[in-house]
Formats: C-alpha cells, sequence, structure tokens
C-alpha cells in the first residue's frame, strides 16, 4: 500500500483522541492524513484539497456525518466517505439508506478493531468511481 | 332597753350598714332584728326583714333548715361558724355565723354573708379555658411538651405518647435529650440552651427514638415560656413528625432518579464508547503495529486518558443511582456537582447539537448537603433544558458566590414556558414532554431537594426564547481555607 502514497485522506470527528487514533492507524499504511472536529473544519480542508477517502463521524457538533458525505461529495465527487459512529448501528434504515444511495460506502462502528479501518480504507480505495 | 343597750345596737346597725359584706343580726327567736343596708339592697320594694323569721327570710333555698339548724347550735353553743355554703334565688354565698355575746350569753347572732356570684362563675370560666387549652394541646397531631429550665419534661401530651410510645409517667422529669438517638442528643440540649438565650428556636429537624427502637424524623420549634413578668420559667417544644412525609419525598425522589436514569442510560452508555474506541485503537496500535518509542508513549498515555474518562462517567453514573439516605450530609462543591451532571447528559446534550457554555465562579461554592440529591437536582435542570432544544441552542451553566449563598444557573435558549404553564410546572406529574423523555417529577422534586436544602429556586421564561432556572443555596463554612 505504500505505493500508494499519494493518496490524502481526511478524518473529521469531534473527539481530538479519536482523530489522533485513525490518523496513526492510517498513517502507519502511509497515507498522508488531515483531520477536522467539525463538518465546516472539514469542508474548509476539502475546499484546498481533494482526498480519496473520508472518514466522518457520524455525530458532529454542526451537521450529520452522513450529510457532511453528501456535501463533501458533492464537492468532491471522487471522494470516497465511510462513516464511523458510537451511536448507529449498521442496520439502521439511515445508514442502510446512505448505503444504497453511495453516499457513505462503508460503515464502523465504535470501538472497533483497527484491522476494520484499514480494511474499509482498502474497500474504499478500489471502489469504482460513482 | 337601757341606755348602754342602745348605744351598743347603734354600732351594731351601724357596723351592719358599712361592711363590704351582707349581714343579718339575728335574735335568740331566730327572727331578723337588723338587717344590714347591703342585704336590705337586695329586697323587693317594701320589703322589710326586721322580725321576720329567718326560716322565711331563706323560704327558696333548699339550705333554708341547715341556716336554721346552724344559728340555734351558735345560740347553744357561743361558738362561731365559718365558711358555710348557701344558694338563694340564684347567687351563691359563703357565710359565718359569729355569736354576739352580751353578759355572757349570746344574745344575738350575725349571719355574714359574702356573695360569690360572681367569683364563681369566674372559676368556671377559668376552668372552660383550662379545659379547652387542654383539650388543643392533648387533641394535636403534633408533639407539644413542656419543659423546664434545665430541659426536664414537665407535660408531654397525646402525640408525643403516640409518636414515642411512651406514657407522660414513663417522661416526667427526664431530659427530652435522652429520649433521641445519640447523634441527635448534642443537638437537642444545643437547642435548650439556645431558647433560654434567644427565646425562640426552630425549626431544627432532629431524630427522636419512636416505639419499637424506630427512629422518628421531627421539625421542632422550640420557645421559651415566660411568666407575665417577663420571667423565664420553662420551655415550650413543639414536633412535627415528618418521618411518613420524608419516607414519600424519598420514594418520590427514587422514581424520579430512575426515570432520568432511564433518559439517560442509553446516552451514557454511548458516551462510553468513545474513551473506549480510543483506548482500544491505541492498544491495538501498541499490540500489532512496530511503534517507536514516542508514539509507545502516546499510545500508552491515550490508553490511561480514555480508560480515566469512562470510569469518571461510570463514576457519576453510579454516584447518580445509588440510594440516598436522608441523613447523609456532607460539605461539597457545587462546581463539582455541575461538572459530574455535566457528564452524565453530555451525550443528550450533544445528541440535539446543545452548544454548552461552562462558567464556575473560581471562589469555592460550598454547600452542606446531600450529593445525590443535589447531583438529581443539577441533572433534572440540565436534562429539562436539554430536552426544552431539540433543534440544538446554547446551553449556559454557571455557579457563583453571592454574599452567603451558592447560585446555580442553568439558562436555555430553548422554547420556553407558555406562560399558563409556568405555574404548573412545580406540580408532579406536569409534563409536556413526551413519553419516555420525562416522568413531570423533575421539577417538582428538584424543587423540594433545593428546599429540603434550605435553598429556594426561581423560574423565568419567555415563550419562544428561553428559561432561565436559579438555584440558590445557603454557602457552607469550610474547614480548611
Amino acid at each position: 500500500m505504500r505505493k500508494r502514497s499519494a493518496a490524502q485522506l481526511l478524518v473529521v470527528d469531534d473527539e481530538r483522541d479519536m482523530c489522533w487514533a485513525l490518523s496513526r492507524i492510517l498513517g502507519l499504511e502511509g497515507f498522508g492524513v488531515t483531520t477536522a472536529v467539525s463538518a465546516r473544519a472539514a469542508m474548509a480542508a476539502a475546499e484546498k484539497k481533494s482526498f480519496q477517502v473520508a472518514f466522518l463521524d457520524a455525530k458532529l457538533p454542526d451537521v450529520d456525518g452522513v450529510e457532511l458525505a453528501r456535501r463533501l461529495r458533492r464537492l468532491r465527487p471522487g471522494t470516497k466517505c465511510v462513516l464511523i459512529s458510537g451511536y448507529l448501528y449498521d442496520d439502521d434504515p439511515v445508514i442502510q439508506s446512505a448505503l444504497k444511495q453511495g453516499s457513505i460506502c462503508g460503515f464502523i462502528s465504535k470501538p472497533f478493531h483497527i484491522d476494520e479501518v484499514v480494511h474499509a480504507l482498502r474497500k474504499a480505495l478500489v471502489a469504482p468511481k460513482s | 332597753m337601757s341606755p348602754r343597750k342602745n348605744k351598743a345596737e347603734s354600732l351594731l346597725s351601724c357596723i351592719l350598714d358599712n361592711a363590704s359584706v351582707s349581714m343579718l343580726c339575728v335574735g335568740p327567736a331566730l327572727r331578723v332584728v337588723l338587717a344590714g343596708s347591703n342585704w336590705r339592697a337586695r329586697l323587693g320594694e317594701g320589703e322589710d326583714e326586721d322580725g321576720r323569721q329567718i326560716h322565711r327570710v331563706f323560704a327558696e333555698s333548699e339550705q333554708r333548715d341547715e341556716v336554721q339548724e346552724l344559728l340555734r347550735k351558735v345560740f347553744r353553743t357561743g361558738k362561731p361558724l365559718v365558711g358555710q355554703r348557701l344558694e338563694d334565688r340564684n347567687r351563691h354565698y359563703e357565710y359565718s355565723i359569729i355569736p354576739f355575746m352580751w353578759g355572757g350569753e349570746v344574745t344575738y347572732a350575725i349571719l355574714v354573708l359574702r356573695d360569690t356570684t360572681e367569683e364563681l362563675r369566674l372559676l368556671e370560666e377559668v376552668r372552660a379555658v383550662q379545659s379547652r387549652l387542654t383539650s388543643i394541646v392533648e387533641s394535636a397531631s403534633d408533639i407539644v411538651i413542656s419543659l423546664d429550665l434545665s430541659g426536664r419534661i414537665v407535660t408531654w401530651n397525646n402525640a408525643a405518647r403516640a409518636i414515642t410510645g411512651r406514657s407522660s409517667r414513663e417522661v416526667t422529669g427526664r431530659r427530652l435529650a435522652d429520649l433521641c438517638p445519640g447523634d441527635s442528643r448534642e443537638a437537642f440540649s444545643h437547642a435548650i440552651a439556645e431558647t433560654l438565650r434567644t427565646k425562640r428556636v426552630g425549626p431544627v429537624r432532629l431524630r427522636l427514638c419512636g416505639r419499637d427502637a424506630e427512629v422518628r424524623t421531627v421539625d421542632w420549634a422550640f420557645s421559651a415560656m415566660a411568666d407575665e413578668a417577663g420571667t423565664v420559667s420553662g420551655i415550650v417544644a413543639v414536633g412535627r413528625d415528618l418521618t411518613e412525609q420524608l419516607e414519600t419525598e424519598g420514594r418520590l425522589q427514587r422514581a424520579d432518579r430512575l426515570a432520568a436514569l432511564g433518559v439517560m442510560a442509553g446516552g451514557i452508555a454511548h458516551e462510553v464508547r468513545n474513551p473506549l474506541a480510543i483506548s482500544s485503537a491505541a492498544a491495538q496500535l501498541l499490540l500489532t503495529r512496530p511503534l517507536d518509542r514516542a508514539t509507545q508513549l502516546e499510545c500508552a498515555e491515550k490508553i490511561h486518558t480514555g480508560i480515566e474518562r469512562a470510569s469518571h462517567i461510570i463514576e457519576s453514573l453510579l454516584r447518580f443511582a445509588r440510594s440516598s439516605e436522608p441523613g447523609q450530609q456532607s460539605v461539597l462543591d457545587m462546581t463539582n456537582v455541575i461538572r459530574e451532571a455535566l457528564r452524565l447528559v453530555e451525550n443528550q446534550r450533544k445528541l440535539v447539537r446543545v452548544k454548552l457554555s461552562l462558567s464556575l465562579g473560581r471562589r469555592r461554592s460550598t454547600v452542606r448537603g446531600n450529593p445525590t440529591l443535589l447531583m438529581q437536582a443539577v441533572v433534572n435542570l440540565l436534562l429539562n433544558a436539554v430536552n426544552a432544544m431539540p433543534d440544538g441552542g446554547g446551553l449556559f451553566v454557571s455557579s457563583a458566590r453571592e454574599a452567603d449563598k451558592v447560585l446555580v444557573r442553568v439558562r436555555d435558549t430553548g422554547r420556553g414556558i407558555p406562560k399558563d404553564d409556568v405555574r404548573k410546572v412545580f406540580d408532579p406529574f406536569f409534563t409536556t414532554m413526551r413519553v419516555g423523555m420525562g416522568t413531570g417529577l423533575g421539577l417538582s422534586v428538584t424543587y423540594a431537594i433545593v428546599q429540603q436544602h434550605g435553598g429556594d429556586l426561581q423560574i423565568e421564561s419567555a415563550e419562544g426564547q428561553g428559561t432561565v432556572v436559579t438555584v440558590e443555596l445557603p454557602l457552607a463554612g469550610e474547614k480548611s481555607p
């Protein structure tokens, strides 16, 4: 995976330590990681740079993770979004419909195994662009 | 009649007329010789007692034979008779018969009558007032006790007997403090000493030994009993047994706490997931990835922080959920109570995107109270505020010290309370929340808790603009500055 070191990732979570954990995991995989603690900060970062994959917390202080995924993809249609949540389960209708609509391409619930994160990233990177 | 005897008769007549009592001078034939003007005053127009048989004078009295008999006895023996009673024409008299000796024999007997009608009526009135007072004290549902200056029981009413199971005979002469459980004894003695100094003490909540070794919680008011000259002669202690009321209050508080727990439990569980996820990720990194020393330390530190955060939440939850003994009191800092309460509602707040502004005074805001109940009061206010803002808003929580008070203020920018509902918000079970969101007990229980701590609670609300709830609690002195 180191070959793809050019890939840029975005991590959005209002918990700074959660941003730290995800950026460590992803950084060790050889990717450049940008973190944001709100949807607004995430959009601002996306304005400047294009991200291949974004890991979004489902509950952000300003906008829902699913809504942020929609906005990010409207701005940068190539960005793949993975939702991470401590509140929702993968059988939640909100998640199911977001997956179906393609605004997110994966879901991870907290707490997670770090291999789940790596696996979701790989899956996102190889997924066809919609 | 000799001139000397004549002189004596006019002297007698003078005495008979001017004495404050009524007098009748009776001759040996038991006929009236002379009647004093007081006695004559009770006679009708044209009536005259002179020469009348004594039997006829008291013709209407049931004691007429007795009077006659006693007069005869005085003539016979020459010894006076005192303290006799007589009822005649609806008036009561106390009378004496005094022999009037002349030349070694009883010439006349003087019947001295004192009208006691008024006196008896007053006595009757006093008795009626006394018995009414006694029956008020005896029928009162509150304990009414009188104590002497050393705090020993003098009187003990029915309520005191019913509550303690001890009779008046058992307790008279004993110290009231000796009928209290050990922890209230000193406070009782102190209250009594204070009453003698300041005349009035109370309400003071002290415990009393009840029936079957059961302890009753009683609110006491002590007042000094002063005589007309203002000298304190004893103490009156009035006590209201609050045991049942407090039990009901306790049950309502528990019900409210359980309801709040139900609302918060899901949120709290989710709230623990974040620090768990962070700790878990950091531990996995340590276990599965080659890391440099600095990153290893960083991981360990995140694990530690995450576990601490999770255990703080659990601890707050446990503190909130434990049962609270009414007597359990300590001096605590309200800023800590607020922080803990906020930890429990954190998730609820985040879910509806309510922004928190916290302003906790720098000086310690210490109050004396029950930690669980005070936390419950704050949790209720926070939940109410958050529930008032389903579409987000601002939550402003502050604590400050003002003179001898600690002020805790919770303000929200929510929907506010409609004017018609403001008065109902303290009613138990009044709620506008959806089923499952609240029981309607919150504010009434909060108010009761605040009052129980000697504080006050005020609500200001504007529909559509928000609500401010201010809780005032008495500042508690600190042992160490």
